[in-house]
């Protein structure tokens, strides 16, 4: 078997099982994966999967889950609200925990990063954004196919909507208690060390700037080989310097 | 107005058109101002449009209300070009 090639696994949340995949061995420094959130979450997928390949071929533990509602996770997103993403990361890490005997190292991709108020011993984030800019373009979303139907609308007048009662954007149906969650989520602060690193061309600082497309603005799904190769090393070298 | 400012702005709006719709570098330099946007280019529908509004906002440090977002604006790589020198030059 190639020991790249991802492992089902899975953790509980409220006692259900929910996806998660595994890379890589169960030594060495282990890695919890936190995915960019909605549409970017798809539109990453490859690039992450790449990544975590070369992570894992490259000795780094990674674990994957998919958040309740999201992914092959069982649960409809229209019951989830932003405390169940808190909750679900929590439970995803305590398992790698339990499974290795080490609390895991996060990795958080765009949004993803919002969730990643866990104790570890030390987050790396890749373009992290405020939630108010991962609602901003679900809206933005919305207001470009409302528009397209002949339907004239408002960001102001979506959020309202989205505050009163379960909303459908950029074809995700939310409860009013994950939008207005989200929209009011900032990024983590941590006591422990954080390295963040964005694409060249992003004016916002960061700890390193790497080469490459942001795919996660893609409407049709496009892949990086050569920014994967970046962002594996990138992880791996941060990664052993906290094992070690 | 600084005349490479103006050729800044550009290549950043080249670059993002590039990066958010996949489109090759050589399609993308030869695009002028009169080449057709939204309509024109398959890649560009209206969740491309939601990406490509907000790549330019973060590349270009600027904020796109949703009043200034019109047919004109996507008209043509001019008019988009013309938008974002308005926003960052004056």
């Amino acid at each position: 078997m190639n020991p790249a090639e991802p492992r089902f696994a899975s953790y509980a949340w409220r006692d259900t099982p929910q996806p998660m995949l595994a890379y890589g061995p169960a030594d060495g420094p282990q890695l919890l994966v936190l995915q960019p959130l909605f549409a970017e979450m798809n539109r990453c997928r490859r690039l992450i999967g790449r990544t975590l390949r070369l992570l894992a071929a490259d000795g780094v533990g990674c674990w994957m889950p998919d958040l309740p509602g999201c992914g092959e996770s069982p649960a409809a997103l229209a019951s989830i609200d932003f405390r169940d993403w808190q909750d679900a990361v929590a439970a995803a890490a305590e398992s790698v925990a339990r499974g290795c005997g080490r609390r895991p190292l996060v990795a958080a991709f765009r949004g993803g990063a919002l969730l990643d108020g866990i104790e570890a011993a030390a987050h790396w984030r890749l373009s992290p954004l405020a939630g108010r800019m991962v609602l901003r373009d679900l809206v933005r979303a919305r207001l470009a196919s409302d528009r397209e139907e002949g339907t004239a609308s408002t960001s102001a007048a979506i959020e309202a909507q989205a505050a009163e009662g379960e909303i459908l954007l950029a074809g995700y149906r939310l409860a009013p208690g994950l939008s207005g969650a989200i929209a009011k989520a900032g990024l983590p602060s941590y006591a422990e060390a954080l390295r963040t690193v964005r694409l060249e061309g992003d004016a916002a600082p960061a700890d390193a700037y790497l080469p490459g497309p942001p795919l996660w603005r893609r409407a049709e799904p496009g892949d990086s080989p050569a920014l994967a190769a970046a962002i594996a090393a990138d992880i791996s070298g941060w990664a052993r310097a906290w094992a070690a | 107005m600084e005349r490479s400012d103006a050729a800044d702005v550009e290549r950043t709006v080249r670059a993002v058109l590039r990066d958010v719709l996949g489109l090759s570098e050589e399609r993308v330099e030869a695009f002028t101002e009169a080449t057709p946007l939204f309509g024109s280019l398959p890649e560009l529908d209206s969740m491309a449009v939601a990406g490509l509004l907000t790549e330019l906002e973060d590349r270009l440090g600027i904020v796109i209300e949703d009043d200034e977002v019109d047919g004109e604006l996507l008209e043509s790589f001019g008019s988009l070009l013309e938008f974002a020198w308005n926003k960052t030059l004056i």
